[in-house]
């Protein structure tokens, strides 16, 4: 008999979520065979069976959060003793399949037993119920639905312990909500983003640093780029190549930053805020420093589009990121950077703009670069200096950057 | 088409459910020389239950028809008259014996206007009384309406009050279809108000009778008062239901049920009719598909023992719903046993 784990998915990231058993208690399992999918903040993973055998016992049903590399399940031979005695307590209560603890038979027990039927309901008032039959009418279940409210945690109170309506504004008004209000509760990817970024605002000292980039070159470099068949080159690509070398040359902002200590990353490897539903990710260009702008505009698509599936595969740890607001018509903004990188730069719109050159006033299309920077980390100075060999690549832009395998001469 | 003035609130005064009939009828006789009335005893005797009162006096007996015992043959001549423009009444003692003139009633004067390809009409009105009364044995005290509910091309009003009973009977004369006009025997002696003057009440168009925010009743003709009451005693115990009656079951103001329902949440509808194949049945179907989402328990139906009335008053008192069969469903309903 061996155990199956919940798998380490990922690193910093303590728990998993058992999302569905694909096989029933008893079920024969060959190796190799995907017997329950389990997500992390952020992906969903497939775990396989590691010998032929039978589903003994499952531990944790679906929807339960277990600690990274605890078992879940059990695999052996019919027969083999589960080692169900040996599970935590805790788990016991919760492991029962609704084929166990079925609400008929509940109903039942509580007709033939009135005490263990009060047992049964003081259950039901202290914890969250995690029978999958919950009784709850259809006004309830809307009204649940609509404000977010889970009807395990909602005691009932209607006729033959079905929750009603009342039972789920009274939840909803117990948990501070107005009945008039929707509760929308956090999905997994926003909890995980609300815990990184207030981990980055709280530990952080931010400062910021502008740039007033003038387009016309790139674009014309973009715009030779386009022209060719099923390039598709944006503006934020044009930024991700720049920074890509400039961080080539400033490898101070290439870097990890712990509490006293930081780590020089040999790889550049940009990630780019992607808006996903209910929140964002950013999925990583690895050595985005060694791509041409072909390259790097085919990997910020399929990046996107992927994310935006939910398909993402982890690619490199990213080293720097790159957040752009300029196609949505704003000017300039303060990012929060992304832990533990020490920098972020934010991309605005490209825009006409007035612009003193020598001794004359000529409109340029302009875009304003905002780059944030971890103090402890890195100085005014030098991350001024970065900043602007950004803005020199950039408005320096030519023919040969337009080649497929960028090897500029530096 | 009729064109329909909407109630106007006037002054009233206070008069009973045949006598809003009998004002009805001779309004709209007076009103229009096509109308005229034809039934068992409803000339020289001013009807069994006194609604034709004084009306022959009124209009002769070429407008006020005494008929034979034969509800087939009147029927039809009805229908006849009125498919060459007149508009008949036809006074059907009760509603036991309309099953005599079916074959007029469904296969002619339902049918008559969509086999005609829209062409004729049968401007008839059936009145007719239904419901347990007190010791009127089996053949009648039946609540029948069901059965023309099932038939496509009637009309069916089953008025609760003597102001919709009048407000109603002036309506469907004045409508082009066949319209089945159920009354209650035990109606009839009840008071209420009845506007002064002209008015007309909608086909198609409930009421609320009481207004509450717990529980939906729906309930016609006597089953209103019976609810109005258990509405008084569940108010009593802080439940305040609402009571909605929507006065035609063709057509059914099912929006003004389903808004009550959205409100409320629960819905009970109550009929005197057996609870087998009832109308009843029909509007609770309605209400789960439409309001689902808005349910807070199943809907429940309050109707009479599937069986036959018996003559025993005790027997038949605990065949129809009573008040206290109404107040505990309310209350099973809403989980407050």
């Amino acid at each position: 008999m061996i155990p199956v784990l919940m798998p380490q998915v990922g690193q910093d990231i303590p728990t998993g979520t058992v999302a569905q058993w694909l096989k029933k208690e008893g079920e024969p399992v060959r190796k190799g065979e995907v017997i329950v999918i389990v997500e992390s903040e952020k992906a969903a993973f497939e775990v396989e069976a590691e010998q032929d055998g039978v589903l003994l016992k499952i531990l944790h049903p679906a929807e339960s959060q277990v600690p990274v590399l605890e078992p879940i399940a059990y695999i052996g031979q019919p027969g083999e003793e589960s080692e169900a005695q040996a599970v935590p307590a805790w788990a016991g209560e919760i492991s029962k399949t609704p084929a166990e603890e079925g609400t008929n038979n509940r109903l039942k027990s509580e007709l033939q037993a009135p005490a263990e039927a009060h047992a049964a309901n003081d259950r039901i008032k202290s914890e969250p119920r995690k029978d999958k039959e919950i009784l709850a009418s259809p006004a309830a279940r809307r009204l649940a639905r609509e404000k977010g409210i889970d009807l395990a945690t909602v005691r009932p109170t209607g006729p033959g312990g079905r929750i009603v309506e009342r039972d789920v504004l009274a939840a909803a008004e117990a948990r501070g909500a107005a009945a008039s209000d929707t509760v929308i509760p956090f999905g997994r990817l926003r909890k995980e983003l609300a815990r990184r970024l207030t981990l980055s605002k709280q530990t952080i000292p931010h400062f910021y640093l502008f740039a007033e980039v003038d387009m016309t070159a790139a674009h014309a470099v973009r715009q030779a780029l386009n022209q060719q068949q099923g390039c598709r080159v944006t503006v934020t690509d044009l930024v991700i190549y720049a920074a890509a070398k400039a961080l080539r040359e400033f490898d101070r902002m290439n870097v990890h930053v712990e509490s006293d200590r930081m780590i020089v990353r040999r790889e550049v490897n940009i990630g780019v805020a992607v808006a996903v539903e209910d929140g964002l990710l950013v999925p990583v260009i690895p050595r985005a420093d060694q791509k041409g702008l072909a390259e790097i505009a085919e990997w910020s698509r399929k990046n996107a589009e992927a994310a935006r599936r939910g398909l993402l595969e982890p690619t490199a740890p990213g080293t720097f990121t790159i957040t752009s607001l300029g196609m949505h018509g704003v000017r300039m903004f303060l990012p929060v950077i992304n832990p533990p990188e020490c920098a972020i730069l934010a991309v605005g719109a490209v825009e006409p703009r007035p612009v003193v050159i020598g001794e004359a006033v000529a409109v340029r299309p302009m875009m304003t670069l905002t780059l944030a920077c971890d103090h402890r980390a890195v100085d005014g100075v030098y991350a001024g200096r970065f900043l602007n060999r950004i803005k020199e690549l950039l408005e320096k832009m030519d023919k040969s950057d337009r080649s497929d395998k960028s090897e500029k001469s530096d | 088409m009729v064109a329909i003035a909407t109630e106007i609130p006037t002054a009233s005064r206070v008069m009973m459910y045949r006598e809003a009939l009998n004002e009805a009828l001779r309004e709209e006789m007076r009103r229009d020389p096509k109308v005229f009335l034809l039934g068992e005893g409803i000339a020289q005797r001013g009807g069994s239950y006194k609604v034709t009162e004084g009306l022959l006096e009124e209009f002769g007996p070429e407008r006020v028809l005494d008929t034979p015992i034969a509800e087939a043959s009147f029927t039809g001549a009805a229908i006849g008259a009125a498919m060459t423009g007149m508009r008949p009444v036809v006074e059907i003692l009760f509603i036991d014996f309309a099953l005599l003139a079916m074959d007029q009633i469904v296969n002619q004067a339902a049918k008559y206007h969509l086999m005609t390809g829209g062409v004729g009409r049968v401007p008839l009105v059936v009145r007719t009384q239904g419901g347990a009364g007190g010791c009127l044995a089996a053949q009648h005290s039946q609540s029948l309406e069901a059965l023309f509910y099932h038939i496509p091309g009637l009309k069916i009003a089953m008025p609760s009050t003597p102001k919709d009973a009048k407000g109603l009977l002036k309506t469907a004369i004045r409508l082009d279809d066949p319209v089945i006009f159920i009354e209650h025997k035990s109606l009839y002696m009840s008071k209420g108000e009845v506007p002064e003057g002209e008015y007309l009440i909608e086909f198609g168009r409930g009421e609320v009778k009481r207004p509450g925010r717990d529980a939906t009743l729906v309930a016609w003709s006597a089953m209103v008062s019976k609810c109005m009451s258990a509405a008084e005693k569940l108010s009593a115990a802080g439940i305040e239901v609402e009571v909605v009656d929507p006065r035609t079951l063709v057509p059914l103001d099912m929006e003004r049920i389903l808004q009550s329902v959205r409100k409320t949440r629960c819905a009970i509808v109550v009929q005197e009719a057996v609870r087998r194949g009832g109308v009843a049945s029909d509007i609770a179907a309605t209400i789960q598909h439409e309001a689902f989402d808005y349910l807070d328990a199943p809907v429940e139906i309050v109707a009479g023992r599937v069986t036959p009335i018996p003559f025993s008053l005790t027997l038949e008192q605990a065949c129809v719903p009573q008040e206290d069969d109404i107040v505990a469903a309310v209350k099973r309903t809403m989980g407050r046993e």
